[in-house]
């Protein structure tokens, strides 16, 4: 045994930890800190497209973005279409997607997995190929959707959905809908499972069954998950910008109403058609995004989730 | 106050039988224990009465009326669950609420209602309590609360102490029986704890194998148990189980020729028999004692279990058989001393060696 002179001695230092945490931070520092910073920093500086200098302009660019008409309007309605966006998953995919765990969930389906892994196939797919296939089902020239809708007597119902302002960005919205409509079921559905069989039946003895069984018992025991689920849809909707790209091009058409902030940054940042590109402007409305995510993300942390209990079951 | 009664009820899950043929009348006011080990059925028979498994064939009368096609709401049955099961979301007036809300109560009967069991229970400090808040013997008092809110026909247990600890299984155990003696109520109670058993039941059913064994108050099943799964699931230590050559003249004769006493109710003639004595049915005695050679087992002290008020003393017989005898304290044994055991005839049971059953009264 150590004699009690051991509380004197200094503890070593602890090497190991630095060691440990190395290169995790190492790497976390290189591909997310840094572009982080490089971002906000090109947001504060502006080139001449003529002799390249390169200046530094303060808050110049966030001051263009809100108060020049040039780009007020594209941004303001990137905002509201990615609001749109965002609403439209929420409204739509997350109930589609509690609605789809709580049937795999209650009955013994025959071919349950199936469904399961039918659904949650999409997911899986690219963004490329899931934009391809919708954009060639619902071709007014040669795709399946006309004739579909007429088969059922619809056929008065086909419209370019792509193609029409009013339409196209619900059109869209809902075909990522139909891509990612399995998250939102897989979480949900491990959920449900999560609930112990014997809280399920002592509602059944206190002849709490059926809808009444879901809503008083069921949804209120995931709604921390459904929680995650709205926060991680916000994160990917104003994220989004790879489905328009694919389908619509990066001019978001027709004519912008397809787009989003994703792709507003695409064209800033990389120029497009007769619009020079403009790194830093780019810059600006990508820190612009970051900082819509956070608040965003910052109001659901310290006021949404705190009220959520998660039950100890 | 009612009576239930269950008649030639099967249970089979695809090609497993669970229950074969149960057939029980449990009288209004009993506490009936399904006793066995796992996978005995009997959680399962409590399930099919609870109506929250579907039985494959029988029919379950309530107070003369057919309750099987009823859902388990509508039975007046109320359950408690092994894991509690309370609805972690709402308080404990919620879970005890919940039941009578759903069935349409007014607001001023629930108040009364949950008042009333919360004070059966001493529960009414934690009403405003979340089930994690409270501790595990507060847990199960709430689950029975919110049976007796109900107040059902029968209760149905099932395993209720098994979450427990030790000391708490005690009390939680004397709190049922104190409230089956005020409610009076029927109620049927499953465990696989022989203790829970002997202590609650009026009448205990032993299963196996999805099979009535024996049915019987504590004591007839301690006393005279019907067969040999009987005799040795009931009491602790098991019972010891010998083979005799065969019964001739009221007589045991051991494999080597030596001859045992058996109980006046001994059949006088039998082919081969289980002798089945407890471990207080046998004593020891000193090996060095020649005469016993005739009468007695000897063997060798294997080890020696001190629990206070007596201890139990592991013996190999020298035919190979393991023998448990209890012994006073007093008489300490060493491992590896020569003894020879001597049984009672009194405490002897005897069961056929092909079927297990009982011979004799």
């Amino acid at each position: 045994m150590m004699p009690e002179t051991s509380n004197v001695r200094k503890r070593p230092f602890r090497w190991h930890i630095l060691v440990f945490l190395g290169p995790a931070a190492f790497v976390y520092t290189v591909i997310m800190i840094l572009p982080l910073a490089e971002t906000l920093r090109l947001s504060f500086f502006q080139v001449d497209s003529v002799t390249r200098v390169v200046t530094f302009v303060g808050l110049e660019n966030y001051n263009q973005l809100f108060f020049n008409v040039y780009w007020v309007g594209p941004f303001t309605k990137a905002l509201w279409n990615n609001f749109l966006f965002f609403v439209i998953h929420m409204l739509v995919q997350n109930p589609i997607g509690v609605l789809i765990a709580a049937l795999l969930s209650m009955f013994h389906l025959p071919g349950k997995k199936l469904y399961r892994t039918a659904i949650f196939m999409p997911t899986l797919l690219s963004f490329v190929i899931v934009g391809f296939v919708w954009k060639l089902m619902l071709s007014p020239l040669w795709g399946v959707s006309k004739g579909m809708l007429s088969s059922v007597g619809l056929g008065s119902w086909f419209m370019p959905f792509l193609g029409r302002e009013e339409s196209a960005l619900i059109t869209l919205a809902l075909i990522s809908v139909w891509q990612f409509v399995g998250i939102p079921m897989m979480l949900i559905y491990a959920a449900l499972l999560s609930i112990p069989e014997e809280v399920i039946e002592a509602a059944e003895c206190d002849g709490v069954t059926g809808l009444a069984q879901f809503f008083k018992i069921k949804l209120i025991l995931i709604l921390p998950t459904i929680g995650i689920i709205s926060i991680l849809t916000f994160v990917g909707n104003f994220n989004a910008f790879d489905l328009v790209y694919t389908t619509q091009g990066p001019l978001a058409g027709p004519n912008f109403s397809t787009d989003l902030l994703g792709t507003l940054l695409y064209r800033t940042f990389y120029g497009q058609q007769t619009q020079p590109g403009d790194p830093n402007m780019g810059a600006t409305i990508a820190t612009m995004m970051f900082f819509i995510i956070l608040v965003g993300v910052a109001i659901y942390l310290f006021f949404i989730q705190r009220r959520l209990t998660r039950y100890e079951m | 106050m009612a009576n239930l009664k269950i008649s030639a009820l099967h249970k089979s899950f695809g090609p497993v039988k669970v229950l074969e043929g149960v057939d029980l009348d449990i009288a209004s006011g009993e506490f009936l224990v399904l006793l066995g080990p796992s996978g005995c059925g009997k959680s399962t028979l409590l399930r099919i009465i609870a109506g929250l498994e579907d039985e494959s064939a029988g029919d379950i009368l309530l107070d003369g009326v057919s309750i099987a096609n009823l859902p388990p709401a509508k039975r007046g049955i109320a359950m408690v669950f092994q894991t509690y099961a309370l609805y972690p979301h709402l308080t404990v007036r919620g879970n005890m609420a919940l039941v009578l809300k759903q069935a349409g109560y007014s607001k001023a009967e629930i108040a009364k209602r949950v008042a009333e069991s919360a004070r059966a229970l001493e529960l009414e400090d934690l009403l405003h309590r979340k089930p994690s808040e409270l501790s595990g013997g507060q847990r199960q008092r709430v689950a029975i609360g919110r049976a007796i809110v109900r107040d059902p026909k029968v209760f149905l247990f099932d395993e209720p102490l098994s979450n427990l600890d030790a000391a708490l299984r005690g009390q939680v155990r004397l709190e049922i029986a104190r409230l089956h003696l005020r409610l009076t109520a029927t109620m049927v109670y499953v465990t696989h704890d022989q203790v829970e058993a002997m202590t609650l039941a009026d009448r205990i059913v032993v299963l196996n194998g999805g099979e009535i064994q024996q049915i019987g108050t504590p004591r007839q099943l301690y006393e005279k148990p019907q067969n040999q799964f009987v005799a040795g699931f009931i009491g602790s230590p098991a019972m010891n189980f010998l083979p005799l050559e065969n019964i001739e003249g009221k007589t045991g004769v051991w494999p080597g020729g030596a001859r045992q006493k058996l109980p006046e109710s001994a059949p006088e003639t039998h082919g081969p028999t289980i002798l089945g004595v407890r471990p207080g049915g046998c004593d020891l005695r000193p090996a060095n004692a020649g005469k016993l050679e005739k009468t007695a087992l000897a063997g060798e002290v294997m080890l020696e279990e001190y629990l206070g008020d007596a201890s139990f003393v592991h013996v190999r017989l020298d035919e190979g058989a393991n023998v448990i005898v209890r012994q006073q304290t007093s008489n300490r044994q060493v491992p590896g001393t020569k003894v020879h055991v001597v049984l009672d005839p009194a405490a002897l049971h005897l069961f056929d060696a092909t079927s297990g059953q009982r011979l004799g009264a």
